[in-house]
């Protein structure tokens, strides 16, 4: 057995790893070859041992049953409709004001949020559905594009998110706390968002007009239209309230939401075959990926703690002079580079393990912490050039919004986006007030 | 190249059939979650089973899952600095990280078999509840799972070299793998 200095363990893993990853390779080969070359060097043959035992307790764990279902939650409800009929809402109650189309998404975009566990699903059925429609009612591309790709984005933030739960796991933290950490922040976010593009319409009604007058609907029409809530109402409560409340398991909670995402499906009429295969095969896709990264971050910092080099990053966090919160500053500006290079998942499995023990020792609350990780996450989904939210609204936006008009488009939302981020900085009880009033 | 391209086919058939074939499985766990939380508030009898078998499901479900992902190219990774390389340059390097990570994946499956081949033997049964019921086969998917990723890892390390010595494919299906990387909404 090599002994060997852990700075030099630690410069050696990670330098490598990113090695691998500049080269192209998937992260979850760059984590499991550096993890078996330095399990190799420094223990020997028996050193990969480790590699079984890591792989079978990713496999082995219920919290994570809540990812799969979660995620079929989310491409179910794409497919089912649902944001059609929310659209058609939307438009008979908030049509007739300037910039309702827009301050409407954004409220569609909070509930698919509370839905579904992954981001992408309103960015691309809104991208499909409220775009054109607020396009071909003359509203600037580049405010209802930016709107959507920030909308969207809410999806890490408001629960479930299934970031928040590879957070949890990986940090040992309640998935019911995270939860209704997130509400809150997810709401303000909305809110901000709302405020921002009510201004815009009320300086300048061109860039989002009021529908046609022959177009609006009476009172009572509007209220019928309520009827749209009543489905993702019920959704919405049963699973956050089976998991915030504590009834049931995260895990159980997840299932029954999924289950209700068959149903919801089936009372729009859009429940075939089809779409059922493909929200499984979505899922396997997803899940094969989740997976094995988990099983090679699991290993990978089994080793890299087992070498005795855990304990060096939070040792130079106390030597040096920074003040505790420019540590966490520090974090988050290393989540801003990071979130360039890399995906919201990537990021959590490769930074948790590192920066947890730090919030800690720090002595500031990590629910706090993991709402700050999220939201940077959010930002990073939205920062040109690489945001996953520019991608996915390029796939589905008409050709007449080019690439550059997505990046106009989402740099205020990203500025909304640090605005929040600072607020909840500066008041941890955005965050902390609902889960300290449920858990106590 | 006949050869070569038939192995190309019958693999993709492979990751592709088994990957849609265990997709099911996530059905299955829904419904065992479903009946779990009934029995217990509706009919006030929990069940021994609901909560192992589940994840017994889940464990499966994903790890197989795994070479299905990979036939679409669809494990995480950054191109921000591979797709500064021209194309012969890029299938250079995937030759590269692909030929390391067959290696690894080798050595993977060479200890998760003994593992797995351990509790064979000793027909170890799971002590996380009163059910008990048998762990070896669910061991077991972890090798299955990793083979099956080897298989496919093959398939593209084939279609990179094909690009980097810029063989003339006999068939174009050398090339077809799908570059469509459609986790969209990851």
């Amino acid at each position: 057995m090599l002994d060997l200095d852990p700075l030099m363990v630690t410069v050696g893993m990670f330098a490598s790893m990113l090695l691998l990853l500049a080269m192209g390779a998937p992260l979850t080969w760059a984590l499991l070859t550096v993890g078996t070359g330095s399990a190799y060097f420094m223990w020997g043959p028996n050193g990969l041992e480790l590699m079984a035992t890591s792989a079978f307790a990713a496999m082995d764990n219920f919290l994570l049953v809540a990812l799969p279902m979660f995620i079929f939650m989310g491409l179910m409800l794409q497919r089912s409709g649902i944001t059609d009929d929310l659209f058609d809402m939307i438009h008979k109650l908030m049509g007739g004001m300037p910039g309702g189309l827009g301050m409407g998404t954004v409220i569609i975009c909070a509930l698919i949020a509370a839905m579904a566990g992954v981001s992408g699903a309103a960015t691309v059925s809104l991208g499909i559905i409220a775009l054109p429609s607020m396009l071909s009612r003359g509203y600037d591309k580049r405010l209802c594009t930016g709107t959507i790709m920030a909308g969207g984005a809410l999806g890490f933030l408001i629960p479930p998110s299934v970031l928040m739960i590879v957070y949890a796991f990986l940090a040992r933290e309640s998935v019911g706390k995270l939860f209704a950490a997130g509400l809150v922040p997810g709401l303000m976010l909305a809110g901000i968002y709302m405020c921002y593009i009510y201004i815009r319409a009320k300086m300048n009604p061109q860039l989002a007009p009021a529908i046609a007058v022959e177009e609006r609907v009476d009172v009572f029409g509007k209220i019928g239209a309520l009827k749209a809530l009543i489905l993702p109402g019920l959704l919405i409560g049963t699973v956050l309230g089976f998991i915030i409340m504590g009834i049931t398991s995260p895990s159980e909670a997840s299932a029954v939401g999924a289950a209700g995402s068959i149903v919801c499906a089936a009372l729009y009429r859009t429940l075939n075959l089809k779409m059922l295969r493909e929200a499984l095969q979505g899922t396997a896709k997803l899940m094969g990926m989740l997976l094995w990264i988990t099983i090679a971050a699991v290993f990978f910092s089994k080793i890299y703690i087992g070498l005795g080099a855990g304990s060096l990053i939070t040792e130079l966090v106390q030597d040096s002079s920074l003040s505790p919160y420019m540590v966490i500053i520090a974090m988050l500006a290393c989540y801003f580079v990071l979130g360039m290079f890399l995906d919201d998942f990537a990021i959590v499995f490769i930074t948790v393990p590192l920066f947890v023990p730090i919030v800690q020792e720090l002595g500031f609350d990590t629910v706090w912490f993991a709402v700050l990780f999220i939201l940077s996450m959010q930002s990073a989904y939205l920062t040109p050039p690489f945001g996953y939210n520019l991608f996915y609204m390029r796939s589905v936006a008409p050709p007449s919004v080019t690439i550059y008009d997505l990046y106009w488009a989402a740099i205020p939302f990203v500025f909304l986006q640090i605005l929040g981020l600072a607020l909840v900085v500066a008041y941890p009880q955005i965050a902390l007030w609902l889960p300290n009033l449920i858990f106590g | 190249m006949p050869l070569m391209t038939r192995y190309l086919a019958y693999v993709d058939r492979i990751s592709e059939e088994v990957g849609k074939a265990i997709s099911w499985l996530c059905l299955a766990m829904i419904l065992v979650l479903i009946y779990e939380v009934s029995a217990r508030y509706l009919f006030n009898s929990p069940t021994s089973w609901a909560h192992e078998s589940t994840t017994m499901l889940y464990g499966s479900f994903c790890i197989i899952a795994g070479a299905y992902t990979h036939r679409h190219h669809g494990h995480v990774r950054s191109e921000v600095i591979y797709n500064l390389f021209p194309t012969r340059g890029k299938a250079l390097l995937d030759v590269l990280t692909g030929m390391l990570g067959l290696l690894v994946f080798g050595v993977f499956f060479w200890i998760t078999a003994n593992y797995a081949w351990d509790s064979w033997l000793m027909r170890e049964i799971s002590s996380k509840s009163t059910w008990g019921p048998p762990v070896y086969p669910f061991k077991a998917m972890l090798p299955l799972a990793i083979a099956l990723m080897m298989l496919q890892s093959l398939a593209h390390l084939l279609r990179d070299l094909a690009v980097l010595f810029d063989l003339q494919p006999h068939h174009p299906h050398i090339y077809s793998a799908e570059s469509s990387t459609d986790n969209a909404s990851s």
